[in-house]
């Protein structure tokens, strides 16, 4: 007997009432280019990181002193603030075995959490989306909120996951009414648009991006995932290959600044405990010095996770930079072990459909 | 009852009863436009001789390309009949103004030269709500009413006229044109007496029209600033960055015609200051442009004032977001030229003097001609220290050659081989593809519209698209011989066009091409998409000429010039 | 059930199954994209067979059509729309967008050109023959790219290839074994795309003997293809997808009511036949079949279009229907769009909305609606859009789920 058409789209007259969606929240932020992690998480009385950097090093009064020998770049003291507040965990040497230290395969690699030149056509969210997806409730389990094209981490095999460059691009411009879920989904997010937020952001796009995600999360509209960019398309602004300095401490002041009003906002009505937020990006930087006051590629760089219920603190042993291959540090944690604990222990999603394989979990949330 | 319907009716009976109350005998002489409509427009527009413009369009040929718009070739039928362009001077003798305010609030007013000009166009209107109300759907939306010294009507309930006296309005919002017929209150603002726009008009009038923009309105419309916005690339804010970051912070931009002749003048003009990081487009004092340098088949020039050491010291103001474009720059800028200082080692060479030239292409024929053929173009720069930093720049454009090729081979694409080439003793290099291979030297690919090429003569470089542009260079620049005039005017950018004739032949070599585009992002059909594309290169072919110069230096002013055959 | 040859014998309407405008609603949108009222019309008139006939023929005007898309020809998925808004050979584009689907070959992974080359070459096959289509396809360069195997060398065949060649173009899952996969991929051994050109490379090709699904012989390329094609649970699973495409998404067909079909395309792999019987189905115009599958980004918008009668520009309206899921030219992975209820969640139903409401703006339902004799509004686009004989606002009806329905 086939099932009726009402049923199938599943939007049963019954569901009059805004269904609770809320649950926990990812927020992915992807920094393109290569992050320096040395010179953003900086171990300032190491010689081993000093000697290489004749123009980029930092030194002790040059950082923001966050652990005996390990400081931040000084334009972080939004970081500083969230470290201190136990809201910031910072997971040091994140990687993998053998690092692609090219753009594309790197990107990819972190993007379909998938080293192997495999030919994965589906990011690890976009599986994981698909993973969350329910036919009936139609709900939409991840989006992409930014210019950009959509990168390769929401690419879905089922799901369609919206690009949203406007907060207005999920509003309803059509005049319609009636009581269906996404019709009132849409309108929560004028409500949310209309009533504003008074919590000041920096002028950066990251930070709009950042501002949007907030508004979205107040929607309540059962996203799970969110992805923002910093950076921009490939290469990437973090790609700092001349003249480093000046660059690397924007981005990171544009980066620290706006996590940290984006968690101001989320925590002054109540909803950082329901939200985490990790970058990611393609890989770190070569110990020293390229002759353009630059560094190169590298491999291995610290991961940033940020929310109201995470472990604050240094996760992971620091890079070993006595023992360095092609120039840069080695992994000492697979960033899989990262994806696999904020899907399984964060979103409830099983880890191993998605990534393929099982990791071990790290012990980041409370 | 639709709401049009009752706002239709409610404004015209309130008409009628107002121009019964306020104007008992004979309806008084109305105030002139500007001191009729209020202050506070986004943009006001006003044509002191509209017939003397509409005489000039047709000349040019201008009236036959618009009749293939839609729109106009109906209200063409409809005018016609009537006069036609007599009708129209007739209408407008007094000026035609047009306003319009926020909320999509519009109004035109068309000062006839008296009450009886506007005889015909009373008998039209009455003929169309006729015709209107006979369809079904026109029901109370549809009205024609005559009260003393005019008439009010509307004949599709979308577009709403008045008449009174020798004035006709028209909006397509009833509300505003009641507002204009009810007599003022005591503290009514008109156009006349606002402050920035009597500013304006004093640079703005004197000739056959001018167009007023309020900017420091119009750019808090998000739509508005996205379209003044570029690209954010480093190229734009080079070239058009002064003119962006002009209207985006002056509080007003207007714009003057002049028709004199065969020759349409546009002048521009805006009140603000630059940023200081735009600095880099101001020439310095006693200092200006290079006169152009004429090359044959010249299609069209530039001459610029633009200092790049200035601009790159500025970069992290004009671009404070490191976007990857900027990054891209930086690493590939610091690679071409091995880690060198840029501002003060490669930038600081450049004489802020550069120029830019474009020609029509003539392919050789043992070589094969492409498909679609694309002008040559070529900046010449003049440089400090030419010994010395002609091998330094000479080392980056071969790099820059070897990067492009290295990638072209990742994607398996031909690449350009380097060759050196003699020309009046000047020894150059250039890179050209193979065209071996190629299966019909009739219909290259594009890629053999493009031969880069590098002279080094004296104290200029000549960075061309193709070599023989580059030996028309070399030939322009020693006629000069050094000796340079002095600068015409304080222009900081001037492009100068020349035969329109000559670009038509290029745009209509690439046909195919501009009919896709056309059809595909507008909706239009082929056949109607083709007919545009033929009057336009018909209007092109008119111009014998055209320059457009802006000056930085009281406000920002532009000048366009166009001269029709 | 019933007797399967009954349900795929054709429809003869009568007193008590009469051909009715919904029927021939329903006809028309799965045999193309929109339905207009004068096509309307026409098939109510005509009835099932004569209008599948019909449809399964290029038009008189279609060479004059091409002729003046020709200028289009190298353009995009842009191109391609506003070919699919504008033919008069909906049929065509229709099963040019199934393989497409089916082979799951994307610009992105490839280049726009050879993207755009592989459509054209889908186009000449839609409802040709499948073997040929199949041949040509695996001698087109953009299969290789965008797989992934650029380089079929003898010492590292291409299993991806060959791994999608089996389960997603021909056999299908559950069929064959990690050794054919092995196996086929030695037998594209040779196949390379230099310069973005289809090469056959003896040296590299892997001449000894090969094992694919039981048949043994020193196989090559068209050697594999004709293994395959000759194994029954090809036409099967050809079949099952192009039930899914032409006659419901939402129910699985039973083994045993697709056997006529595939017994009959697995003689000759003629499409067109194939397609034909489908349609003129008494099981196509059954309940199993009506309103049981979602329309897709492009079936909505033309569907919006045709009805209205407007002429949507191609290039923005790609952008828009991307954002609803179908970037026309690059489906997200090499199966191809998931289909049915993937293409509906809460966002999209609001992207949807507010799409059909500014395709209405640009639109003159009265004058539409009065051109076709009719002075209500509301009810003629009722009938036309639903087949309903109940008026309502024509927006309430574009978003309503019984619309978002083919």
């Amino acid at each position: 007997m086939p099932i009726s058409r009402r049923a199938f789209l599943g939007f049963p007259a019954a569901l009059l009432a805004r269904p609770a969606a809320s649950g926990n929240v990812l927020v992915a932020v992807q920094l393109a280019g290569g992050n320096d992690g040395l010179n953003a998480v900086v171990p300032f009385d190491d010689d081993h990181y000093a000697r290489p950097r004749p123009t980029l090093r930092l030194s002790a009064a040059q950082v923001r002193k966050i652990a005996p020998s390990t400081g931040l770049h000084s334009e972080m003291p939004g970081f500083e603030r969230l470290f201190k507040e136990g809201r910031l965990a910072i997971v040091q040497a994140v990687g993998y075995p053998k690092m692609h230290r090219d753009h594309g395969a790197a990107m990819r690699s972190w993007q379909t959490a998938n080293p192997a030149p495999s030919g994965e056509e589906t990011g690890w969210l976009g599986r994981a989306a698909d993973q969350a997806w329910n036919p009936a409730e139609g709900n939409v389990p991840a989006a992409f909120v930014g210019t950009i094209g959509q990168p390769l981490t929401l690419r879905a095999r089922r799901t369609v996951v919206p690009s949203l460059r406007d907060p207005k691009d999920w509003t309803l411009t059509a005049e319609v009414s009636g009581p269906s879920p996404a019709w009132a989904a849409a309108r929560r997010v004028s409500t949310v648009l209309h009533r504003g937020t008074a919590s000041p952001y920096p002028s950066c796009s990251l930070a709009q991006s950042l501002r949007n995600v907030a508004q979205f999360i107040r929607a309540d509209l059962g996203v799970s995932v969110y992805l923002v960019e910093h950076g921009g398309p490939p290469p990437g602004g973090y790609d700092n290959h001349a003249n480093q300095a000046g660059h690397h401490a924007v981005l990171l002041r544009e980066l620290s600044e706006s996590v940290a009003a984006f968690c101001s906002d989320l925590a002054s009505d109540g909803w950082l405990d329901r939200v985490v937020l990790m970058t990611y990006s393609e890989f770190g930087r070569t110990v020293s010095e390229n002759g353009r006051r630059g560094t190169n590629h590298g491999a291995a760089a610290p991961v940033f996770v940020a929310g109201g219920r995470v472990k604050g603190g240094l996760h992971g042993a620091p890079p070993d930079l006595s023992k360095l291959e092609g120039d840069a540090p080695v992994a000492l944690i697979d960033f899989r072990s990262l994806y696999a604990t904020v899907l399984e222990k964060w979103l409830g999603l099983p880890a191993e459909p998605v990534l393929g394989q099982r990791f071990e979990l790290l012990d980041l949330l409370a | 009852m639709k709401a049009i319907d009752v706002v239709g009716r409610a404004w015209a009976s309130l008409v009628l009863l107002l121009a019964c109350a306020a104007y008992a005998q004979a309806p008084p002489a109305l105030p002139k436009a500007l001191e009729w409509l209020p202050q506070g427009a986004l943009a006001v527009l006003r044509i002191e001789q509209p017939a003397e413009l509409l005489d000039a369009a047709s000349r040019w040929g201008l009236l036959e390309a618009l009749s293939s718009n839609p729109d106009l070739s109906n209200l063409e039928r409809l005018l016609g009949p009537l006069g036609g362009k007599s009708l129209v001077s007739g209408l407008t003798a007094g000026g035609l103004t047009v306003a319009a305010y926020p909320g999509d609030r519009t109004v035109i007013v068309a000062d006839a030269r008296d009450a009886s000009s506007l005889e015909p166009i009373h008998k039209l209107a009455q003929t169309l709500v006729a015709l209107q109300k006979n369809s079904p759907k026109a029901g109370d939306r549809v009205f024609y009413r005559e009260h003393p010294g005019g008439a009010s009507w509307t004949f599709d309930g979308k577009q709403f006229f008045a008449s009174m006296g020798g004035r006709l309005a028209m909006s397509s919002r009833a509300d505003v044109l009641k507002a204009l017929f009810q007599p003022r209150p005591a503290d009514f603002q008109p156009l006349s007496s606002w402050t920035v726009l009597a500013e304006a008009r004093k640079r703005l009038e004197g000739g056959a029209g001018w167009l007023f923009l309020n900017l420091a309105l119009l750019n808090q419309d998000p739509n508005f600033r996205k379209s003044l916005a570029g690209d954010g690339s480093a190229l734009d804010v080079i070239v058009a960055g002064f003119l962006r970051q002009s209207l985006q912070n002056a509080p007003w931009a207007g714009l003057a015609l002049r028709i004199e002749g065969g020759e349409f003048q546009i002048r521009g003009f805006s009140d603000g200051r630059l940023p200081r990081a735009m600095a880099f487009t101001t020439p310095a004092p006693g200092q200006g442009l290079l006169p152009k340098l004429s090359v044959p088949r010249e299609l069209a020039s530039a001459s610029l004032w633009r200092d790049l050491a200035l601009f790159y010291s500025a970069r992290d103001v004009i671009f404070p977001e490191r976007s990857s474009a900027g990054i891209l720059f930086e690493n590939f800028m610091e690679i071409f030229f091995s880690g060198r200082d840029l501002k003060n080692e490669v930038f600081a060479r450049f004489h802020p003097a550069v120029r830019l030239v474009v020609a029509e292409q003539r392919y050789d024929p043992a070589i094969g001609v492409p498909e679609e053929p694309y002008p040559a173009v070529a900046l010449v720069f003049r440089v400090d220290r030419p010994d010395e930093f002609g091998e330094i720049f000479e080392e980056a454009w071969q790099k820059a050659i070897g990067i492009t090729n290295f990638t072209r081979g990742q994607q398996a694409q031909p690449g350009i081989i380097l060759d050196k080439a003699t020309h009046a003793g000047v020894t150059f290099t250039y890179g050209y593809f193979s065209v071996r291979g190629e299966k019909d030297r009739g219909k290259l690919p594009a890629r053999f519209n493009v031969r880069p090429s590098l002279a080094r003569t004296g104290p200029y470089f000549i960075l061309s698209s193709t070599d023989q542009l580059a030996r028309d260079l070399i030939d322009a620049v020693r006629r000069e011989d050094g000796r340079t005039p002095p600068p015409a005017s304080a222009a900081h950018t001037l492009i100068e066009i020349g035969s329109g004739a000559q670009i038509a032949a290029l745009l209509e070599a690439n046909r195919a091409s501009y009919l896709r585009q056309n059809v595909l992002s507008s909706g239009k059909k082929p056949e109607a998409a083709a007919k545009e594309f033929d009057n336009n290169l018909a209007l092109l072919r008119r111009i014998a000429g055209a320059t457009l110069a802006f000056t930085s230096a009281d406000g920002q002013t532009a000048e366009l010039t166009v001269r029709i055959k | 059930m019933q007797d399967s040859a009954a349900l795929w014998s054709p429809l003869a309407p009568s007193s008590a199954r009469p051909w009715t405008p919904a029927l021939a609603s329903h006809l028309l949108r799965r045999a193309g994209f929109g339905v207009s009222w004068g096509e309307l019309q026409q098939a109510v008139a005509e009835g099932p067979a004569k209008t599948v006939s019909r449809l399964l023929q290029p038009p008189s005007r279609y060479e004059a059509f091409e002729e003046r898309l020709a200028p289009l020809a190298r353009g995009g998925p842009e191109a391609w729309l506003y070919r699919i808004l504008e033919t008069p050979w909906p049929l065509l584009e229709k099963m040019t967008l199934f393989w497409h689907n089916h082979f799951g070959v994307a610009a992105s992974r490839s280049t726009a050109e050879l993207a755009g080359s592989f459509i054209s070459l889908l186009r000449r096959h839609a409802l040709g023959r499948f073997d040929q289509l199949l041949a040509a396809v695996c001698r087109h360069p953009a299969l290789y790219v965008s797989l992934g195997a650029r380089a079929c060398r003898k010492s590292a065949p291409e299993t991806g290839l060959a791994s999608a060649l089996l389960g997603l173009y021909t056999v299908g899952p559950g069929v064959f074994g990690e050794s054919d996969v092995r196996e086929t991929a030695r037998a594209f051994t040779g196949a390379y795309v230099l310069r973005d050109e289809f090469r056959w490379l003896d040296y590299e090709h892997d001449a000894g003997e090969k094992t694919i699904l039981g048949r043994k012989g020193n196989f090559d390329i068209d050697g594999a293809v004709r293994v395959l094609l000759e194994h029954p649970s090809t036409a099967r699973f050809i079949v099952r997808k192009v039930y899914r495409w032409l006659v419901s998404e939402m129910d699985e067909p039973a083994g045993e009511l697709l056997e006529p079909l595939a017994a009959g395309f697995a003689r000759d792999y003629d499409i067109a036949r194939l397609v034909g019987t489908v349609l003129r189905s008494n099981h196509f115009f059954s309940e199993a079949a009506y309103k049981r599958r979602v329309k897709s980004p492009v079936e909505y918008a033309a569907a919006i279009a045709a009805a209205l009668e407007i002429s949507p520009p191609a290039a923005p309206l790609h952008q828009r229907l991307a954002g609803l899921g179908q970037n026309l030219f690059d489906p997200p992975t090499r199966e191809g769009w998931a289909g049915g209820r993937s293409w509906l969640n809460q966002f999209t139903l609001v992207a949807r909305a507010n799409l059909a409401a500014s395709m209405l703006a640009q639109a003159r339902p009265e004058a539409v609606a009065e051109k076709h004799g009719s002075k209500d509004v509301r009810s003629f686009f009722a009938r036309l859009l639903i087949q309903s004989e109940t008026p309502a606002p024509i927006l309430d009806i574009l978003v309503s789920t019984e619309f978002q329905l083919a």
